[in-house]
């Protein structure tokens, strides 16, 4: 009786605090000034390419090192789109949605069949491989790189669109997460992370589950990719095909909790306010602390901060029901 | 027609005869019993009849069927579900959503309401008397329970051909005789059993027909108080590991 107190207690708790940051989050670009809209907007974008992530790396448990390949893909799709085709900006998003989704697709079926460490260094060969033909390609500017059409408005629309812009993206990434995760799809992938053997003799299409959840993956990774180029208006190939940034997106998911809803989410707010409060004072050792922060998490903290926080709270109910039951049981 | 029908099968990994020629068949409603030396291929045969390893020679068939050739998850489909010689509980999940995942991937329930899938887990649940501990995490269970999980995950996939590869194996005698009777009771229900086992003493309790297996090839088969009297079964156990006899792990 007193445990499911206790939920009934939390469970709209958690849904007050997250309808809160939301509302919070949506207003609060009139109240501060361009430059942290600025920093939210990148802190979303890290966030929506860690919860995108976190559909590979934590739910089906393949490290996808690479996974920086669609944001680089998304990226030149609308950059050559749009100063090449004259395509606007919307038409030319969908269209690297699709493609980065579709390249993931047929990438999948060879690449998801090799387990481990293999599957992790084949997605870098992957990322590697596309950066060269996007340098060597005439199309896309080579590695001089592609310039954008500018945004039509002024700076302060600018900021909003891409403020807005990055913060629906995320909203949609967390809710196409927790419709996974409740799905046929999410437990077939949890499933196949710890016995895949196991998951496929008890019916499911391990390979094409796994395949799935990485072009969802990538679909979401080329938008944001989209987004960004639009938003930086000039691509070099060296900048968005970055191993940085895969790296740093699995740092969030680990950090914040693979596996979860919210986890990455957290963890990419973690990092990124971390690294815009302190280290903006000192770049050169921001790898080294990056580097810090890996270390300590796969010796501490294996679950995240979703993990522990799960802890805390679980040991806290233990407490209160030793506390109480005596009397109410 | 036989439910299953196993037709000289092959299998050799690398200079390794696995599986050498094979040939048997399964009734709809039997126990049957499959034995041999360590080594000796069964869990090859299990993992060919399931499709997780492919047959470099013959064919196996179910419902007069092909499966050859089939993926795994295409075999369960059809009705045959199986069990692992070293468990494999899906970590990080509860009880009860292991069992789930057995009632999720049913071909026969695609669109079926979530009150269905429940119904369903419930029962399996409660079948393999793990329903006390539907909500534990599946990582506190103990062996004996693991082994049930197995078989309660086995059969939300509403099989109708249940392969077990060894799950009587580090138990205890007391969970020993309480599992057979659980795996009656499965049989009782209409579930045809292919049985692997090292446990003497269950598979003559199970099974009124036993194969026999050895380097691969099928030696003898028949009924259990005939096997055990066959000059090849007994040399095939007592040959060359004296230390291990036909009667080991039967404590
Ligand atoms: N995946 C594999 N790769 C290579 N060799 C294998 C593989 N699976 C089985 N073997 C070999 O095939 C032979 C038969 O093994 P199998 O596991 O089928 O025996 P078993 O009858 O189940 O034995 P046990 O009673 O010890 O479980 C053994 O020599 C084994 O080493
Ligand atoms: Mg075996």
């Amino acid at each position: 009786m007193n445990n499911s107190a206790v939920a009934r207690r939390r469970f709209p708790l958690s849904i007050v605090v997250l309808l809160a940051a939301v509302v919070i989050l949506a207003i609060l670009p009139f109240y501060i000034r361009g430059y942290w809209i600025r920093v939210l907007t990148t802190l979303f974008m890290s966030a929506v390419l860690a919860e995108a992530l976190n559909l590979v790396v934590g739910y089906a448990g393949y490290a996808a090192f690479g996974n920086g390949v669609f944001f680089g893909l998304g990226a030149y799709t609308t950059a050559v789109l749009m100063t090449r085709f004259g395509w606007s900006f919307f038409p030319a998003m969908i269209a690297s949605c699709f493609l980065a989704a579709t390249v993931a697709f047929l990438l999948g079926w060879p690449v998801l069949r090799l387990r481990g460490h293999y599957f992790a260094i084949a997605t870098i060969g992957i990322n590697m491989a596309v950066m060269e033909i996007v340098t060597y390609v005439g199309i896309t500017g080579g590695g001089k790189g592609i310039s954008l059409p500018l945004f039509p408005g002024d700076i302060v629309k600018q900021g909003l669109f891409f403020y807005y812009g990055m913060f629906i993206l995320l909203i949609i990434s967390v809710a196409i997460t927790y419709w996974i995760a409740n799905s046929r799809l999410g437990y077939g992938l949890r499933a196949i992370k710890t016995e895949p053997e196991a998951a496929e003799v008890m019916g499911v299409n391990t390979t094409l589950y796994k395949v799935l959840a990485w072009s969802i993956s990538a679909a979401i990774t080329g938008i944001a990719g989209s987004l960004n180029a639009y938003w930086l208006t000039f691509l070099e190939p060296l900048f968005v095909f970055d191993i940085m940034i895969s790296v740093e997106a699995f740092v969030m998911v680990l950090l914040g909790g693979p596996a979860t809803i919210f986890g990455p989410v957290i963890g990419a707010f973690f990092l990124k306010l971390l690294s815009e409060l302190i280290w903006s004072q000192f770049t050169l050792i921001h790898m080294g602390v990056l580097g810090l922060i890996i270390v300590v998490i796969t010796l501490f903290l294996p679950s995240g901060i979703m993990g522990l926080w799960r802890q805390m709270t679980l040991r806290w109910n233990k407490a209160n029901t030793a506390r109480t039951s005596p009397g109410s049981q | 027609m036989a439910l299953l029908e196993v037709k000289n099968v092959s299998r050799s990994f690398g200079g390794v005869q696995a599986v050498n020629n094979v040939s048997f068949e399964v009734n709809e409603g039997e126990i049957v019993g499959l034995i041999g030396p360590n080594g000796a291929g069964k869990t090859t045969m299990m993992n060919l009849i399931s499709g997780l390893i492919k047959v470099n020679e013959g064919e196996i068939r179910f419902q007069g069927a092909r499966l050859t050739g089939l993926k795994p998850h295409a075999i369960a489909h059809k009705g045959i579900a199986r069990t692992f010689q070293i468990v494999k509980p899906f970590q990080g999940m509860t009880v009860r959503e292991n069992v789930m995942m057995g009632a999720l991937f049913r071909s026969d329930l695609r669109g079926l309401k979530g009150s269905a899938v429940k119904n369903i887990v419930d029962e399996a649940l409660e079948l393999l008397e793990l329903d006390r501990r539907a909500e534990a995490p599946v990582e506190e269970l103990n062996l004996a329970q693991r082994k049930h999980l197995e078989l309660a995950r086995a059969m939300a996939m509403g099989p109708k051909l249940l392969l077990l590869d060894e799950v009587m194996a580090g138990l205890n005698l007391k969970e020993i005789e309480r599992l057979m009777e659980l795996v009656r009771k499965l049989n009782a229900r209409g579930v045809t059993i292919l049985v692997i086992e090292h446990v003497m003493k269950a598979v003559m309790g199970l099974s009124k027909r036993v194969l026999v297996m050895h380097h691969g090839s099928l030696i003898a088969q028949g009924p259990p108080e005939v096997i055990t009297q066959d000059p090849k079964v007994i040399e095939a156990y007592l040959g060359k590991r004296r230390h291990k006899g036909l009667h080991k792990e039967a404590r």
